[in-house]
């Protein structure tokens, strides 16, 4: 008996780790692939693996003045709703964590809607909205919608570490001597700042990466990294696009590394850690 | 003057009083216990004391000053959190001066007070270390030397060893009652459990609905309770009821369950009969002049203790502890006859409020006596 059930458990195990393996590879594989593709020294996208490598699509990236526009207009667009949308989540999750007030529960929906709604139905939305109220200007179009995007995750993140902080721990530090907005800062903030910061670096990423909304904001003359993409994309298509994403994923990989470094990436990803 | 004074405090949620004109005075250097079931207004009364619950009525006045219109950070009130509420970001070290820095105390005065109070609590050598790093027991010490840093007027623990293991609760309150004592500060206790109420104060309050039902020492409380509530939360009780019948020769009980005891508490005058269990003896002894004819129907062996399951006459079972002291134990269907002295049968007035009769006991309410 136990022995099949021990052979039962060993083959379960392989199966397990043979999904998993599969799946990294599913993950990294596309990953590889492009990076190699990238380096590819052909004019053409032809059969991997590439025969020689060279720098060409990279130097076509930076040399097309339609990228480096859209690559400019997307950071300035993601750090401009990245810092209004963490501004304004984190002050709506102090709101919705403290507050016993009617409605709280429908204005936390509210705030969390975005995230449940199509893209491509908040992108229009927001379009038609601009207009009805006079914004005709692309740029501040853009900022409306991926501000409204990126609400619900640096809502939620600010809240999910908000919540770990226990009205008692506040209430201590008020008891010991300080007034309420010096607990705030010596406590409260202290403790949501890996949720804030999540929040901000996910916005972040979520703005620089939107495609469905920002085909609706943007115009011929203000267009964001993707949508210069898909543009080119469609006009011909190349290896430009691998030497992109390389750059992308090796940016990221930055990021995360200083985050890491910053405040530990345990911290930003794990919400278990004031409960101690 | 006293430490604390409660006079007439009303707290009102909505229309349901949480604190009902509770009037309540502790002497400097004396620790109070409030105990009494969940929902009785013990936590509210301590929340109301700290400031964090503003007050309908009445005044609250620590050291003689009146402190009722005074925010939660001017009151000079240490208070140890049921869940301790350590700052998780500081050191041990920045969680016990934090109050001293609130108060612009010098670093060299502040290191120097952070010392005596990880002496006191014996932690010393912590310092650096973070909340998280601490056992359950470390981090209630931790979090009671941050209270006494600021040496505070007032002292107020809120369920101090609820969160602790049995085993560790009782090694602790002897501790904590150590280092309360050493520390002389005024404290407030808030409990449910009678346990921790009896081993740590010197008076207890014992509250239920929102009021006081009785005020006094643990053995004052136990032996004389003054309502059936609180013959019934503090300890345990069998229970009479039956008529009191004064004669010659003295007052007699005359139960409903047949049995007439001869009493000699001549004070209330209706009420019913309570004797705690442990006053009941088998064989009588000399003095236990009343005497309760009983079938016995179930032993139950609990090393140091028996307990006997005892039919009355009328067919209630009243249960019975016996100590097993190798005397012989009666068989189940043994009829045998209970002793009890009459200055053990106390009669209690029933409450008031007929809601008091029936105590919330709490689940983890911990064992009596």
């Amino acid at each position: 008996m136990t022995g099949s059930h021990a052979a039962l458990d060993r083959l379960a195990g392989a199966l397990f780790r043979v999904v998993l393996a599969a799946a990294v590879l599913f993950l990294v594989i596309p990953v590889v692939v492009s990076v190699f593709l990238s380096f590819d020294d052909r004019a053409f996208i032809g059969p991997f693996p590439p025969k020689s490598f060279s720098l060409r699509w990279y130097a076509s990236f930076f040399e097309n003045p339609a990228y480096l526009d859209g690559l400019f207009n997307s950071l300035k667009v993601a750090t401009l709703s990245t810092l209004i949308s963490t501004a304004a989540g984190a002050a709506a999750a102090y709101a919705l964590a403290e507050g016993r007030f009617p409605g709280r529960d429908a204005l936390e929906t509210a705030f969390l809607s975005p995230k449940f709604v199509p893209t491509v139905v908040v992108g229009f939305s927001m379009l038609g909205f601009a207009s009805a109220i006079g914004v005709f200007d692309a740029f501040t179009r853009l900022i409306m919608g991926h501000v409204i995007i990126t609400i619900p995750f640096t809502v939620r993140a600010t809240l999910a570490a908000l919540v770990g902080i226990r009205r008692s721990m506040v209430e201590a530090a008020i008891s010991l001597g300080a007034p309420p907005w010096r607990a705030f800062l010596d406590v409260t903030l202290p403790l949501a700042r890996t949720g804030v910061v999540a929040g901000a670096l996910m916005a972040f990423v979520l703005s620089f990466d939107e495609v469905a909304v920002s085909l609706f904001l943007s115009d011929a003359f203000t267009q964001t990294l993707p949508i210069a993409l898909v543009a080119e994309m469609r006009a011909n298509l190349n290896l430009t696009v691998a030497a992109l994403s390389t750059m992308f994923a090796a940016a990221t990989i930055l990021i995360v590394l200083l985050l890491d470094r910053a405040v530990g990436l345990d911290r930003v990803v794990g919400q278990g850690m004031y409960r101690g | 003057m006293s430490g604390l004074v409660l006079r007439d405090v009303v707290k009102r949620f909505g229309t349901h009083a949480a604190i009902d004109g509770l009037s309540l005075s502790v002497d400097r250097g004396e620790i109070v216990a409030l105990l009494g079931p969940s929902g009785c207004g013990k936590t509210t009364t301590l929340r109301a004391v700290a400031g964090f619950e503003a007050i309908d009525r009445g005044a609250i006045a620590i050291l003689g000053a009146d402190v009722a219109r005074l925010p939660p950070y001017r009151r000079d009130i240490g208070l140890v959190f049921q869940d301790y509420a350590l700052f998780p970001h500081m050191s041990v070290a920045a969680n016990i001066e934090y109050g001293l820095r609130q108060r612009g105390v010098a670093r060299a005065a502040r290191e120097q007070r952070r010392k005596a109070m990880l002496r006191l609590v014996r932690l010393e050598g912590l310092d650096e270390r973070t909340p998280a790093k601490l056992s359950g027991g470390q981090q209630q010490r931790v979090a009671l030397a941050r209270a006494l840093a600021i040496a505070p007027k007032l002292l107020l623990l809120d369920e101090p060893l609820s969160n602790l293991d049995a085993k560790l609760r009782e090694a602790l309150r002897g501790e904590l009652r150590a280092i309360l004592r050493e520390a002389g500060a005024t404290t407030l206790v808030v409990t449910h459990d009678q346990t921790e109420a009896m081993g740590l104060a010197d008076r207890i309050a014992l509250m239920n609905h929102g009021r006081l039902v009785q005020v006094g020492t643990a053995r004052e409380l136990y032996e004389r309770p003054a309502t059936r509530f609180a013959a019934d939360f503090i300890g345990q009780s069998v229970w009479f009821s039956g008529t009191l019948r004064r004669g010659a020769d003295g007052a007699e009980f005359a139960t409903e369950d047949g049995p007439v005891l001869p009493i000699c508490d001549a004070g209330a005058t209706v009420g019913s009969l309570s004797i705690r269990p442990e006053y009941l003896h088998l064989p009588p002894r000399p003095g236990d002049v009343g005497r309760i004819a009983v079938t016995v129907t179930e032993v139950g062996y609990f090393g140091a203790e028996l307990s006997l399951a005892c039919r009355l006459a009328s067919g209630r079972v009243i249960r019975v502890p016996l100590r097993s002291d190798g005397a012989a134990v009666p068989r189940p269907g043994a009829q045998v006859e209970l002793g009890v002295a009459p200055e053990r049968c106390r009669i209690i007035a029933d409450d008031p409020l007929a809601a008091d009769a029936a105590p919330t006991h709490d689940p983890e309410k911990g064992e009596s006596r």
